[in-house]
């Protein structure tokens, strides 16, 4: 491809999922925001080689790679600080608002759960977190951790067996205490 | 246990390892026609692996609370400086 203006109308509506794969990846919105802008820069660069198709898994391979080079240097914990789930508060504008039962029932809930998946070894808790949390597909969530979908598949089903479990033994003990 | 439930246990099996492709339905990993209908007749009548299929159910929807919002004024900022990328070349 050959057409700034071609570019610049198939990126910018991945911004969105961009900034979000950053801030998983990087772990606060200043840095996420740099990451964008770098990997904006490097696809640009990289326009010759584009062949048009499928922008979003392009721009996920080069922003990942960009992750590992130069984040990482900065971050080594990089794709794992997921200890900032328990401070996030749910967002306003979630999918399915909570009654007035499940809200008081998420405070007990939501310790236990970030709890479950922060125990997760890092490939178990990138994989759900990218599923669960963030709302990827499979193909990008194995495009932004550069591993098969079948590793993906594997991941994040042993992933949600391993909380269901962790859950289910906080519970138990909540209740003997 | 029951024998009932020793006899269902290789079908069980079977329904949790593939529990979680049923649940998400990824266009990546389709489950077929006939393992769609052998999955779900099975949590029809399995007790234990209806309750897992429910808590997997919660767990994602749990998860999916904590999704962050992206800031827009750095979706202007950055799409506003590829504006400037692509006009300056």
């Amino acid at each position: 491809m050959n057409n700034p203006e071609r570019f610049r109308l198939l990126v910018e509506p991945e911004i969105p999922v961009l900034l979000r794969v950053a801030r998983s990846l990087t772990g606060n919105s200043a840095d996420a925001e740099d990451l964008v802008q770098e990997t904006l820069i490097k696809a640009f660069g990289a326009l010759k080689n584009f062949d048009g198709a499928n922008p979003r898994a392009w721009l996920l391979t080069i922003l990942r790679n960009t992750a590992h080079n130069v984040w990482r240097k900065k971050k080594p914990d990089y794709v794992g600080d997921w200890n900032l789930l328990p401070e996030n508060k749910p967002a306003f504008n979630a999918e399915t608002p909570r009654s007035a039962e499940e809200e008081v029932l998420s405070g007990v809930l939501d310790p236990m759960l970030a709890a479950a998946v922060n125990a997760l070894a890092e490939e178990f808790r990138a994989t759900l977190i990218l599923v669960d949390v963030e709302g990827f597909t499979y193909a990008e969530c194995a495009e932004i951790l550069g591993v098969p979908i079948g590793t993906i598949m594997s991941r994040r089903s042993r992933a949600v067996a391993k909380v269901r479990k962790s859950l289910q033994k906080a519970r138990e003990e909540a209740v003997t205490k | 246990m029951k024998i009932s439930e020793v006899m269902s246990m290789p079908e069980c099996h079977w329904v949790r390892a593939h529990l979680i492709r049923y649940l998400d339905r990824d266009p990546s990993a389709p489950l077929s026609e006939e393992e769609l209908t052998r999955l779900q007749t099975h949590i029809a009548i399995c007790d234990k692996c209806a309750a897992i299929s429910d808590e997997y159910r919660e767990t994602s929807k749990a998860l999916s609370q904590f999704r962050t919002q992206v800031d827009q004024e750095s979706i202007e900022r950055l799409s506003n400086s590829l504006k400037k990328l692509t006009l300056e070349d």
